[in-house]
């Protein structure tokens, strides 16, 4: 059977050199792709007819290995570009545009010498096709990142809606619908918890003295010392009427409580609030009690903050009164 | 080093046999990496800091840790003055991160495509390739080598031995190092060899040394 006309057949480019490097076969495809017929390349060196490859590391390394050492290399396009000037057609070589090759370069023995067949295959297609994946895994990645920022940005808008819901506009402490949230859910695990009512001292003096706005500042300022002061970060504060704050300290045992709100209520009353260059003197009442102990509901428990805080106005103001002592005082 | 053989012969590795096979799989691998940097036109630097000798069970035990639940391997089969199958395995992330590196850092897929493939497929084809032609020129000898195959497996599905008729008592298992803009990365090479084989190659590390004035 004539090997040549096997070779001529086979659909990828297929050279045999010998141990020099010489060309001792080159198929029909080179001859189509390269443009150089088989009576020239035939007995000269690949180097030769292509001159550039000695300045290809990798494609001399295998060869030489081939050659010299017998072994088989791939040269694959996904890391090179394409090493030997071969094209499709006339007009791509116009426009110097290689087709893609994979190359196998493997040894083979020849009458008891070695020699070395380079296989070329045209990849042209698949590394197309592999260019277009990795553009649009690009943009995907893009796209991707886009839409991540934007559901941050979502999440964070989110964010700041619920916590402006649950905020009181005036001081931005909790508001009554959360504060009375947040008591409700330490009622429902039965977290032993010190309540608080605490009240500006005769608001609306001030109100009548210095007008409405020196009466917000004054609520402002108790609601940031006291925000500023709360023992732990588990506690609530929130405003639960005009001038009324509601406190919830959970964990934290009634007396610690009340050394921590009379600590508080001696470095609020020794600074005066200032209103417009003015000072006004200002002073609160707090009214205690504890859960589970003075009642199991919220309004049991607010009942006993209304009624201490009361007691504690109507001795004056200006004190703190636990509901023990309020229900001792009245009975 | 001793190796034990399932006919219970012993064979026994003296520490220059092992120092003098670290030191040629050194030079193996350094001339690898001047053929990766000049692929890359950049610095990558090759070392194989450890040579050691481990019965085919023992082999995971040699890879332990959660990289090496997908391994990434090509392997080239080598005849001559004695036959060994070589591989070349990476964890498959390390694998992605060569590759990554080689091809420019484009979107790094989370497995190892056919494009990603042939490339470690040439990568590990120039290791193997440049290790046994060190050993091939020490030695003065010739090998015949195939092309490089490449394989994904999982540590509980992975068969080293496959297609392999002779027993395989002993693998030459080499830790290499590579470090590529300014990233190291772990593998292993393997080489599967027959007691034959462990022999011969040994019987020629002797030879080296005693051209060496070494032995």
């Amino acid at each position: 059977m004539e090997l040549a006309v096997i070779l001529d057949a086979i659909a990828a480019g297929i050279a045999v050199l010998d141990q020099d490097g010489r060309i001792l076969a080159w198929n029909q495809w080179l001859v189509r792709h390269s443009g150089i017929s088989e009576d020239i390349a035939i007995g000269r060196p690949l180097t030769e007819i292509f001159p550039e490859l000695s300045s290809h590391p990798r494609m001399m390394e295998s060869l030489h290995q081939s050659l010299s050492h017998c072994l088989a290399s791939i040269i694959s396009p996904s890391i090179h570009r394409p090493p030997l000037p071969l094209y499709r057609d006339g007009a791509k070589r116009q426009r110097q545009e290689r087709l893609q090759q994979l190359i196998h370069i493997t040894p083979i023995r020849i009458n008891g010498l070695t020699a070395c067949m380079l296989q070329v295959q045209d990849v042209t297609a698949a590394v197309q096709r592999e260019q277009r994946l990795r553009d649009q895994s690009a943009e995907l990645v893009v796209h991707n990142q886009q839409l991540n920022a934007q559901l941050q940005e979502i999440h964070s808008l989110q964010a700041e809606i619920a916590a402006r819901e649950a905020q009181d506009p005036l001081t931005g402490v909790l508001n009554r619908r959360f504060i009375d949230k947040r008591l409700k859910a330490l009622l429902q695990t039965g977290t032993p918890t010190t309540l608080m009512m605490v009240d500006v001292d005769l608001l609306k003096r001030i109100n009548e003295n210095h007008g409405f706005s020196a009466g917000d500042v004054v609520i402002q300022a108790l609601a940031t010392h006291l925000k500023n002061s709360l023992p732990s970060p588990g506690c609530s504060l929130g405003r639960y009427e005009s001038d009324a704050f509601l406190l919830l300290l959970p964990d934290i045992a009634l007396e610690r409580s009340r050394e921590w709100i009379t600590q508080c209520h001696q470095t609020f009353v020794s600074q005066p609030v200032m209103h417009e260059g003015t000072p006004l003197s200002a002073s609160f009442s707090a009214g205690l009690a504890f859960y589970p102990k003075d009642g199991a509901s919220e309004s049991e428990l607010i009942q006993c903050l209304d009624l201490t805080l009361f007691l504690a106005r109507h001795e004056g103001g200006n004190r703190i009164l636990a509901y023990d002592d309020a229900r001792n005082s009245m009975f | 080093m001793v190796v034990h053989d399932d006919r219970a012969m012993t064979i026994q590795v003296s520490d220059h046999q092992s120092d003098a096979l670290a030191e040629i799989f050194n030079i193996g691998v350094g001339r690898a990496a001047s053929s990766l940097s000049q692929i890359v036109n950049d610095e990558i630097g090759l070392s194989a800091p450890m040579v050691e000798f481990v019965p085919p069970d023992d082999i995971m035990r040699v890879m332990t840790g959660h990289e090496f639940d997908h391994l990434s391997m090509v392997a080239q089969e080598y005849t001559g003055p004695f036959d060994a199958r070589a591989m070349l395995i990476f964890p498959e992330q390390n694998a992605l991160i060569i590759v990554g590196k080689m091809l420019g850092d484009v979107v790094p897929p989370d497995q190892l495509g056919e494009f990603e493939q042939e490339a470690m497929c040439e990568v590990g084809n120039i290791i193997l390739n440049a290790c046994i032609s060190s050993l091939a020129d020490l030695f003065h000898v010739e090998f015949q080598g195939s092309l490089p195959t490449y394989q994904h497996a999982t540590r509980e599905d992975i068969d080293l031995l496959s297609g392999i008729r002779t027993d395989v008592p002993v693998i030459l298992v080499i830790k290499v190092n590579l470090v590529i803009r300014q990233q190291s990365i772990q593998g292993h090479l393997l080489f599967l060899l027959s007691v034959s084989s462990l022999i011969e190659l040994l019987a020629h590390i002797d030879r080296y040394l005693e051209s060496l004035g070494l032995d």
